[in-house]
């Protein structure tokens, strides 16, 4: 690792100016555990490190109006445990309680994960089912984009240099709605996702009213699954419509091969997922 | 765990289990827990240097020149080396002399070294190697052992890529065929596994005021790390000195190349005159360190309509990588291993270990066996199913007993404790229900239970034979405590554990009075190396002979003052008792001192004698084995092909075991590692370049993905053995893998017979089978 500045800003309006001053040689470390991978083994050699751990304003989790806001500085830790999480988006405390290990999902904040944009990433692809946005604020102000419209293939999203995120919020669970997460690791912990799998749907007279679902780790960037979301919309769910939605899951990935697993095994394991969760939510609905 | 007493086999002298026997905490293990012990990269001293190797990109390359100029120039840089600068012999090679230290003419795998670096940090070091230039011309490769054989194959050394060739020639295979009901042929495939210790290999080197060495490393052989500087640097070995670091993990992978990691960092002390430090980080590590040989093993049995086993013919075809280093004993124990724990009265195995442009592979826990047992474990299993027997009866019906020949023709006469461990786990395990019981966990889930055996030689056997004495260095000090230098390493199995019992328990003494030394050469003769699970035998007999020598003067001078004759004298909780008197050891020692006794002895014990006929492969192969029988149970998802082991049983017979305790950690660890091996783990090496560089790419089981393991220990105790101890270091891992294989067998009905069973190969499998049944029965 090359020798390089670091500084600890206080606030969130002096790391936006040193953000705006630094022009693309900065860059912002919350846990590190991306960052500092990329610093020591892969090259990255940024002129000035911005630490923001210390900017507790950017940390927490709490009802806001109509959303649940989460700080970008947020742990997977923190989030895996919050009821409020559980409570309006389970596939994110999931999703969260998958990352890495304790020690990782301790250090590692949401904020990281979707900045760094991994199509493995374990918290973006429940996101993207839960409708989530992200706050993105430079000097200039700040706006909300959604967080699927944010990824632009792998480590590329429209985050600008200038830009540091704010805030991650999605909305309340409306009734009858609810979301799930499955991942694929070669082990139990600490594995990347061969692939994953988040379904968000609203049930309404047994049938699907909404449903969104996110592939991970199967397509350069988190991708939607449009198609089996109509194949699902306005159906109710049977063993036959479990069928022909893990049938056509594949046809909306573009995975690669890989040391972790083919394009093939990928596709396969996308259409057992996706199974495993309309499986479980079938079980239940026909139960009641 | 439960324990069962000692049964089989001979039994020694009975003894009093004051502590030999029983559950000990391990001496090491505080300063463990608590941080407290110094790893080298602790250690630091003013003013040393960092080391830093530069290796070859490229895995089979001619080299045109090596510019060091812009390097040398760097601030900071203190010296940079090549083959040109060795003062000794450029060479390395632990049993044929052609593994150059440093690349000179031709590189030959990615890890092969070209140049050193000294400089006063890490990163100026790093940067001076990004400043040499090394002019390659790469040369086609040959990367696997197949290929390696064919005529216009590429060479990897002038002397072609055949390295060894070893046979067994037992009774006549054609005509065990010929009377053959059944004949099963099968290839069965192993990958190569990397050891992942906890702590990547290191040293710090001191040179001294003399010009010899001080050299401190987290090693497992410092005698063959002695002889591998002294060569490079043209000293004699008395002032070569090497201490043992406290080390972390070595299983196999710090035997041979961290002599050449030492001999970097020396060449580099060498030349500077500075102390220099040298740690791997894991990368380097990975790519650096010996491997397990991957084999191809192709298995042909022949066994009468009643399961029993009439002849095996089996071809063993091993990649060796670029160098020998210690493949040849490697290959020997494969060879000898290669019919597992069964009496089979008619062998042929032909074992080649070939050449390729691969990193070299060498020794890892079990050393060849793992393979082996892979293979004859499936095979046998193969032939039950059809057969329709019970895996446990046709493993009963042919499985070793006392009397017993082996396929070397050595005839068992103690010590056999293979049957007693097929019946203790079977009972444990509840095999019968658990074969009976429905496989079907759910529409996509399936259970099943499987099993495996194996045999183990124990310490080096013929072909190490001349390096199978051990040492040790007793001392009772005034105060009576002792301490002990012995030539065996700790690296983390519980070997001063175990010494310090056997002291404890020969002079009566409480374990805290008893200190293990570091293991030095500048106080123990050479010892051979700590391998092959040979060192609570070895180094417990040489402190048991030292023990004795001392333990004759204690009891002269005892039976004086208690006015009785030596031979009543014993000793037991600090006193020393003869007949109805006594005296407090304390008192006897202080009379010792007052005399001027000398109260330090050495010890030394021979290996007892082995032999192997080249020709035909017959003879007393090793003194003595150890047995043992794994149980799996696997849970595996149809849909993904994932496999979760739910628990393994294992039965292991050890001969005494001096530290149940640590015998059961043994026995978990190797189970573990044993489901790394048949799950997970797979070094992949692609056209000589590494595809699993990291520990994010090579992975092995978490604390999540490991089974239940029930321990049982079985005690067939060896004549041989302190206190009857066989050794228990590598068993654990080696029938784990096939007991996995034929677990997923009994679930599923699907036969892999290739490691890792990764998910994806599974999940093919399942479905080529289910498209076979017609869209399959599973849902
Ligand atoms: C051993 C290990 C295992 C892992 N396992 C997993 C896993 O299973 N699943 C998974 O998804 N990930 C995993 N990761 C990756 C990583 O832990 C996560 O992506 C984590 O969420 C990153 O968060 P961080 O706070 O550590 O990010 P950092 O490393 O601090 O930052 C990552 C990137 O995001 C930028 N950034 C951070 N915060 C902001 C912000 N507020 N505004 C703008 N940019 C920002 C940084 O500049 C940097 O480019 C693993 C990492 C390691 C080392």
């Amino acid at each position: 690792m090359d020798v390089f500045r670091y500084l600890a800003p206080e606030s969130v309006e002096e790391t936006l100016q040193l953000l705006d001053e630094g022009a693309g040689g900065v860059k912002v470390l919350a846990g590190g555990t991306d960052l500092l991978v990329q610093m020591k083994e892969r090259g990255l050699r940024p002129g000035l490190v911005l630490d923001v751990a210390g900017l507790h304003e950017l940390r927490g989790i709490r009802m806001e109006g109509k959303y649940v806001w989460i700080g970008p500085l947020t742990t997977h830790w923190d989030l895996a445990h919050s009821a409020l999480i559980r409570e309006h988006g389970l596939a994110l405390a999931q999703g969260a309680s998958k990352v890495g290990s304790p020690q990782i999902r301790h250090r590692g904040t949401i904020g990281g994960n979707i900045a760094n944009a991994s199509p493995a990433a374990d918290t973006v692809p429940p996101l993207v089912v839960l409708e989530a946005e992200v706050e993105l604020r430079s000097l200039n102000g700040s706006h909300w984009l959604p967080v699927e419209s944010l990824m632009e293939g792998p480590s590329r999203t429209a985050l600008r240099p200038k830009e540091l995120i704010t805030g991650v919020r999605f909305p309340h669970r409306a009734p009858g709605s609810r979301s799930q997460y499955e991942k694929f690791g070669s082990r139990q912990a600490l594995s990347i996702a061969v692939a994953s799998v988040a379904v968000a749907a609203v049930q309404e007279k047994g049938r699907f009213a909404r449903v969104r679902i996110a592939l991970g780790s199967v397509s350069p960037t988190v991708v939607r699954a449009t198609r089996v979301e109509e194949i699902l919309t306005g159906e109710a769910l049977g063993e036959d419509l479990i069928a022909q939605a893990t049938a056509s899951v594949a046809q909306q990935c573009r995975p690669i091969d890989d040391v972790r697993g083919s394009a093939w095994y990928r596709c396969q394991l996308v259409e057992a997922l996706l199974a495993r969760i309309l499986l479980c939510w079938g079980e239940e609905w026909m139960a009641g | 765990m439960s324990l069962m007493g000692a049964s089989s086999g001979r039994q020694v002298e009975t003894f009093r289990s004051a502590l030999v026997g029983q559950p000990a905490r391990r001496v090491d293990g505080r300063a463990k827990v608590t941080g407290r012990a110094k790893y080298v990269a602790d250690v630091g001293i003013e003013g040393m240097l960092y080391g830093k190797m530069l290796l070859s990109p490229h895995p089979h390359a001619l080299i045109k020149g090596i510019n060091t100029s812009q390097a040398e120039e760097l601030p900071g840089v203190w010296a940079v080396l090549t083959a040109r600068r060795i003062p000794g012999e450029n060479q390395i090679g632990v049993v044929l002399p052609e593994q150059p230290l440093l690349a000179r003419e031709k590189v030959r795998h990615v890890g092969d070294c070209v140049a050193l670096v000294a400089a006063s940090s890490e990163p100026t070091a790093e940067k001076a190697l990004d400043l040499i230039q090394v002019d390659y011309e790469p040369l086609p490769g040959v990367y696997a052992p197949q290929e390696a054989l064919q005529e216009d194959s590429p060479l990897v050394h002038r002397k072609g890529n055949l390295l060894t060739h070893l046979k067994i020639r037992k009774g006549d295979v054609e005509a065990g065929f010929g009377e053959s009901e059944i004949v099963l042929e099968r290839i069965y495939q192993t990958q190569r596994q990397e050891h992942v210790y906890l702590e990547t290999i290191g040293t710090l080197v001191t040179p001294q005021e003399d010009g010899s060495m001080n050299i401190l490393a987290s090693i497992q052989c410092p005698f063959y790390v002695q002889k591998g500087v002294a060569r490079v640097l043209g000293l004699p070995l008395s002032k070569v000195r090497v201490i043992q670091a406290t080390t972390g993990g070595a299983f196999g992978g710090k035997e041979d190349v961290p002599s050449e990691i030492c001999a970097f960092a020396s060449l580099l002390a060498h030349k500077t005159n500075r102390p220099v430090c040298m740690i791997l980080s894991r990368e380097e590590d990975l790519r650096r360190s010996s491997k397990r040989h991957p084999m191809t093993i192709t298995y042909k049995m022949g066994a009468t309509g009643e399961g029993k086993i009439l002849c095996a013919q089996i071809r063993v075809l091993a990649d060796i990588g670029a160098y020998a280093s210690i493949s040849p004993v490697v290959l020997y124990r494969s060879t000898v291993h290669a019919t597992g724990p069964y009496e089979i009265p008619h062998v042929r195995v032909d074992t080649y270990g070939v050449y390729t442009n691969n990193v070299p592979n060498g020794a890892f826990r079990g050393f060849g066996t793992p393979q082996v047992t892979f293979a004859h474990e499936s095979m046998v299993d193969e032939l039950a199913a059809k057969l329709d027997m019970d895996p446990i009866q046709i493993r009963l019906r042919n499985g070793l007993k006392l009397g017993s020949q082996t396929a070397t023709g050595q005839v068992l006469e103690e010590s056999v404790g293979y049957e007693e461990t097929v019946l203790k786990g079977m009972k444990a395990c509840r095999w019968e229900l658990k074969r009976a019981a429905n496989r079907r966990v759910s529409p996509s889930r399936r259970r099943g239970i499987g099993v495996s055996t194996m045999f183990y030689g124990v310490s080096l056997g013929a072909k190490g034979w001349f390096l199978d004495g051990s040492a040790a260095s007793v001392q009772v000090h005034q105060d009576g405590s002792v301490s002990v230098a012995i030539g065996g390493t700790e690296m983390g199995q519980g070997a001063q554990t175990v010494i310090a019992q056997m002291v404890a328990e020969s002079l009566g003494l409480p374990l805290e009075r008893i200190k293990i030394l570091p293991t030095d050469t500048g106080m123990v003769p050479d010892s051979g190396p700590t391998v092959a699970s040979r060192t609570t035998v070895f180094s417990g007999n040489a402190t048991l002979d030292a023990l004795q020598q001392i333990k004759k003067k204690l009891k002269e001078l005892a039976a004086e003052i208690l006015a009785i004759s030596p031979e009543k004298v014993t000793f037991r909780d600090e006193q020393v008792l003869g007949g109805e008197k006594k005296l407090s050891f304390d008192q006897l020692i202080q009379a010792c001192y007052q005399r001027n006794v000398n109260l330090a002895a050495d010890g030394w014990f021979v290996s007892p004698p082995c032999s192997f006929d080249e020709q035909t492969g017959q003879g007393n192969a090793y003194y003595v084995y150890g047995y043992g029988t794994q149980f799996a149970e696997v849970e595996v998802d149809l849909d993904t092909g994932q496999v979760q082991v739910l628990r393994v049983t294992a039965a292991h017979d050890v001969g005494k075991a001096i530290n149940p305790q640590g015998v059961s950690g043994q026995v978990e660890g190797g189970v573990v590692q044993g489901v790394g091996y048949a799950l997970l783990e797979d070094f992949i090496i692609e056209n000589g370049k590494i595809q699993t560089p990291n520990l994010a790419t090579y992975t092995i089981p978490t604390s999540l993905d490991i089974p239940q393991v029930e321990v049982i220990i079985v005690e067939a105790v060896s004549k041989d053995g302190p206190f009857g101890a066989k050794g228990v270091g590598e068993q654990p891992i080696i029938p784990t893998a096939a007991a996995v294989a034929n677990a997923i067998y009994h679930a599923t009905g699907i036969r892999v017979r290739r490691l890792p069973i990764g998910p994806e190969i599974l999940r093919r499998a399942i479905l080529k089978k289910e498209t076979g049944n017609m869209r399959g029965d599973h849902r």
